[in-house]
């Protein structure tokens, strides 16, 4: 012992277990942490949801609603409007007509354009639409409060768009509920919206008076009060025997969990089918009054990563995402066919129910007190009565993320008990310093270029492929492609440059730490973002970065290593995932052709890419940002 | 002036001012970081400055209408006229360039400390007070800094270029949040004080204290950087209670006539003082920052709040007499504790004040290998500072958090910097023993060898 080091000597010992435990520690923390994981929706782990804000009382109301003529009515009055005339006459006009000459409610429309984010001139490509909103006031009420009932007038289909006839009747129905009813405490407001994605963003930041660079909407000539939850209905058939219910939002954003408990709660006491958008269960027998159904762990497993993967692109999964940025619970119902039993009495049961559901989740909605502030808002959801809380998967992602921190904290000490030899010889320090600059520094501001390049290129991408007379997915793709390509030739180019004189395990030592520091904040950072995203990221990227980061002999091993960085490149990590998920969960197999496969990867890449600019995604970005430099750090290391 | 002439110094000071003219064109960034709480405190927000001049220019009315604007008349005045010269839109030039010259004089400064460290390191060796150092067995010929082994330009230019490229600094440069102008003044004293010149010293701390009540304390350890410098000049100090007597009267008055100039300025109108330093002592903006009062205040009873205010501002000024009476032979390590703690237990903390006292680490370069908790305070500071505007969002943003949120994150990031401060100071005390008992390792009554804590 000397009083010369700073540590006394149980420090001492504790650097000797963590070089002696290490290894050991890493692979089995990475390891406990994936069947910790996989273990969270078994019956022992997981807990059933239930309704945390007393003043929702779901389903305690009287429904209001005693026929379905009214809502056939509207129905076919909608499907005339679109049958004839080529469904020209059924649009934003006619519903706002309806709203304000029928029910005579206040009612309105608003103009918007979309322009495209990458095209330079000014009116190439703009598309325009027009939403109608109206207002059902409440009448004893003072109006501070609303709750807003939204509906897309046409929804995306498979090959063409599919009008959203009923869900839009149904706005009708509650249209003269909120008129003629007394016992509404907050305002409701009915949002019917073209062109999917686009007229729901222009409305809200009309709504909000908030500035989008590509929608521009007309500014709104009447506003409700501050708004408590949203609905979003999309029926693409008025034939539904079940309903199927949208959480994620932008960004991995999630709506409280009561919202979603109440929607079930209801379902349940009106016997009608109810699950998680393509929910997987082993029993699809509904007749589970009182109780949840058992808890099935390999299907709750299977719903949990596929939630996971939606979260974690970070695109909404239907339009009621764009109210959670602006703090407003919501979600979306929709509609689907499970059976074709196609009685007449049973689908006028159906439709009764639908509406009913609709309509006692609002008034469950209209009772609030508060805010929605109870519950959950980081949770996963194994199925649609079990759920999973962010205490609860927190500990598997830091187990997975363990190997990083033991690899800082064994590198950290490693460093600082060389620390004496240079210290003793202090001329040295000048020396790191050149070496640190040479080894570390040189490469981080080359990896953070290529990021910042990518970050920036999008447009230039587009403009380059303009000129080759490429369509903008395949420009977009290639060039993508190409700076990835660009990143692989570094080390070769900067070979002698990179290599340090003098005390060069030092500076090694320094650059992988600062590395695996990068990659700690990064995921760190976006686990409490979007963490599905931050969990595909740390799941593949920390053993990655320690095999990186290792200096091997044996030719096979570093050819291993090179190939295994190859695949860590983030956009083929991420188009494996995407294959993956479309084999097990679309069931498209692409295995058998790559072309096919390589065609529909730079369309869904353009779109993407095109979709964040619109909507202010930001996990394109982020990746360019900060996960593209990591590895792009990681592979010259792993060159050295 | 030698010092200056060094490709390194122009190099840094270019590139710094060049990456601060390249983010001034990034307008969403800059408005961005205006607003963020953190930096834009009650009492560095450019924008009440505005507030300010335009209520009492545009207005005829006092600057401290409406209870938005904090800074003392002075400094009103002062900004006034840089409004005229400047307009409104270039200030950012103005703000750019005090930057730069903070920079500079950062690295004077340093280059001083490091200059005065090793002078001092030298003389009591030459008097014999490190006997028993190279006495002891295990000998290290170099534990001792002289400008051979630690050189003074290589670290102070390593200071200048913390200072300049902290991103912390950055970004109170881009938000041109006043705290640039505090610093200077800072500065400003600092040098004066190395320099010897203590009237005029006095002058700018004297100004300091005015804009920021803390800095009364720093009177404390100056007089004792003097009482060194005194002892190492072999002058002979007859009475210890007649210099400290002496320099704080001169410094109280000097005070209050900063003080008096200010109440001329207002007309001799007293308003202004409860909107500058009873509100600093008070603590009436509740509004987050990065420091340790507003969420104790928020959620403690009314009839409670008096008493914990008293508390907690004690707590800033209490320090000052032990910690110098125990580095007496350390002044200068005790200056940079001292500014430290100031800024960490003041009410309103900018995240630029922990930028500049952390840029003057590298003067110190030589406590690190003896300090014991260097990965633990890298981390908390780096995650107080990458989390800290994405809790808040999570609580006013995207409304998934709440308050406990970011109050996790301040207390991270204040607990981080306390354990920076605590480690220098024990570093230095650990250095102090080997250099005056040698680096034999002592034995307990029990015959085992002693640890070395801090007690």
């Amino acid at each position: 012992m000397s009083l010369y080091k700073s540590d006394s000597d149980n420090k001492t010992k504790l650097f000797e277990n963590v070089i002696k435990f290490g290894p050991v520690l890493s692979i089995l923390g990475y390891l406990s942490g994936i069947v910790y994981f996989s273990l969270l929706p078994h019956e022992s782990l997981i807990h059933g949801t239930y309704i945390s804000e007393n003043a929702l009382l779901p389903g305690l109301v009287t429904s209001d609603i005693y026929s379905t003529d009214s809502i056939f009515n509207y129905y076919h009055f909608l499907k005339d409007a679109y049958e004839n005339n080529g469904g020209k006459g059924y649009n934003a006009e006619l519903i706002h007509d309806i709203f304000a000459n029928k029910l005579k409610i206040e009612s309105y429309t608003q103009n918007f354009n979309l322009s495209n984010p990458f095209s330079n001139s000014e009116t190439d490509g703009i598309k325009s639409g027009t939403n109608a909103y109206a207002f059902g006031r409440a009448q004893r009420a003072d109006g501070t409060e609303s709750i807003v009932i939204s509906a897309p007038i046409y929804l995306s289909g498979k090959k063409k768009k599919i009008p959203n006839l009923f869900g839009i009747s149904q706005l009708f129905i509650l249209a003269d509920l909120a008129k003629t009813r007394p016992y509404w405490a907050k305002d409701l407001i009915f949002v019917a919206t073209d062109m999917e994605h686009v007229g729901i963003q222009a409305w809200i930041n009309s709504y909000f008076e908030a500035h989008s660079d590509s929608i521009k909407g007309e500014n709104l000539r009447a506003r409700g009060g501050s708004i408590q939850a949203a609905l979003n209905l999309e029926f693409s058939d008025i034939n539904t025997n079940k309903l199927e219910i949208k959480l994620e939002g932008p960004n991995g954003k999630l709506p409280n969990l009561d919202l979603f408990n109440t929607i079930i709660r209801i379902c349940k006491s009106m016997q009608f089918e109810c699950s998680l958008e393509s929910e997987k269960s082993a029993n699809s027998d509904f007749s589970y009054y009182h109780n949840r159904p058992p808890v099935d762990h390999v299907s709750g497993l299977i719903n949990t990563v596929n939630m996971m993967l939606k979260q974690a692109t970070g695109v909404p999964s239907s339009l009621n995402g764009y109210f959670l940025n602006y703090r407003i619970e919501a979600l979306t119902i929709s509609g689907t066919r499970t059976s074709f039993s196609s009685k007449r009495s049973q689908q006028k049961q159906n439709v009764l129910k639908t509406t009913r559901i609709v309509e006692s989740t609002l008034r469950s909605v209209n009772n609030l007190l508060e805010r929605f502030h109870q519950s959950f808002f980081f949770y996963l959801l194994p199925s649609s009565h079990y759920y999973i809380s962010i205490g609860m998967y927190m500990p598997a992602f830091g187990l997975i993320f363990l190997p990083v921190l033991i690899k800082i904290l064994s590198l950290w000490f490693e460093i600082f008990s060389n620390k004496k030899s240079t210290y003793s010889d202090r001329n040295d320090s000048g020396l790191l310093i050149l070496d640190l600059l040479k080894c570390v520094i040189i490469k981080f501001m080359i990896s953070f270029l290529f990021g910042i390049v990518l970050y920036l290129g999008t447009p230039f991408f587009l403009m380059f492929g303009k000129k080759f007379q490429l369509s903008p997915k395949d420009a977009l793709m290639n060039c993508y492609l190409a700076m990835m390509a660009n990143i692989l030739m570094t080390p070769f180019i900067f070979r002698s440059k990179f290599s340090s004189s003098g005390n060069k395990t030092e500076a090694e030592n320094i650059n992988k730490l600062i590395i695996l520091l990068f990659l700690t904040i990064f995921v760190g950072t976006i686990s409490i973002l979007n963490f599905s995203l931050s969990f595909f990221v740390a799941i593949f990227y920390s053993p990655i970065a320690l095999l990186a980061i290792q200096n091997v002999q044996n030719r096979l091993a570093k050819f291993f290593k090179l190939a295994m960085m190859v695949v860590a490149c983030p956009i083929v990590y991420f188009s494996f995932i995407y294959l993956l998920n479309q084999y097990f969960f679309e069931n498209k197999n692409f295995f058998t052709n790559p072309g096919q496969f390589y065609v529909s990867l730079s369309e869904k890449f353009y779109n993407f890419v095109l979709f964040s600019q619109i909507s202010q995604i930001w996990t394109y970005e982020m990746i360019n940002l900060f996960l593209v430099p990591i590895w792009s750090a990681l592979w010259i290391t792993a060159f050295n | 002036m030698s010092k200056y002439r060094s490709s390194g110094f122009f190099g840094a000071l270019f590139l710094g001012a060049f990456t601060r003219l390249f983010l001034t064109t990034n307008q969403p960034l800059r408005q961005w970081l205006q607003n963020r709480l953190e930096i834009s405190t009650p009492l560095t927000s450019w924008n009440r400055v505005l507030e300010g001049v335009y209520l009492k220019w545009s207005l005829n009315s006092s600057s401290y209408d409406g209870d938005l604007v904090h800074e003392i008349p002075m400094m009103i005045n002062i900004y006034h006229y840089l409004i005229q010269l400047f307009t409104n839109r270039h200030i950012i030039y103005f703000f750019i360039l005090i930057d730069c010259l903070n920079s500079i004089l950062v690295y004077t400064i340093s280059y001083k400390i490091i200059q005065f460290n090793c002078i001092m390191e030298n003389f009591n060796k030459t008097n014999g007070k490190y006997a028993r150092l190279f006495e002891s067995k295990e000998k290290k010929y170099d534990f001792l800094i002289t400008e051979k082994n630690f050189k003074p330009i290589f670290w102070s230019l390593f200071a200048m270029v913390c200072y300049l490229f902290n991103p912390l600094n950055l970004a109170c440069c881009m938000s041109q949040t006043t705290v640039l102008i505090q610093h200077f003044v800072l500065l400003i004293w600092l040098n004066f004080l190395l320099n010897g010149k203590i009237f005029m010293s006095y002058i700018f701390l004297a100004i300091h204290a005015n804009i920021a009540v803390y800095s009364l304390v720093l009177i404390v350890p100056s007089i004792s950087f003097i009482r060194q410098k005194k002892i190492f000049k072999r002058k002979q100090i007859k009475s210890e209670f007649n210099l400290i007597s002496k320099h704080a009267t001169v410094f109280v008055l000097l005070f209050a006539c900063v003080f008096m100039f200010n109440l001329y300025l207002e007309n001799f109108n007293t308003r202004f003082i409860d909107c500058t330093y009873l509100f600093i002592l008070k603590v009436r903006d509740l509004v987050p920052n990065m420091g340790l009062f507003w969420y104790f205040l928020t959620e403690m009873f009314d009839h409670f709040i008096t008493f914990f205010i008293y508390v907690f501002q004690l707590n800033a000024f209490l320090y000052s007499i032990p910690l110098t009476l125990r580095l007496k032979n350390e002044p200068l390590v005790n200056l940079l504790i001292q500014i430290g703690l100031l800024y960490v237990f003041k009410s309103y903390p900018n995240i630029g004040e922990t930028g500049l006292f952390t840029s003057f680490l590298p003067c110190v370069a030589y406590l690190f290998p003896l300090m014991r908790n260097v990965l633990v305070f890298t981390c908390m500071l780096i995650a107080g500072m990458v989390l800290a505007p994405i809790m808040f969002y999570l609580w006013l943003g995207s409304g998934g958090g709440n308050a406990n949120f970011y109050f996790a994150i301040t207390l991270v990031y204040s607990v981080g910097q306390i354990f920076l401060l605590v480690d220098v100071f024990y570093a230095c005390l650990k250095r102090e023993f080997i250099k005056l008992n040698g680096s034999n390792v002592p034995l307990n009554t029990d015959g085992k060898p002693a640890n070395f804590t801090l007690e």
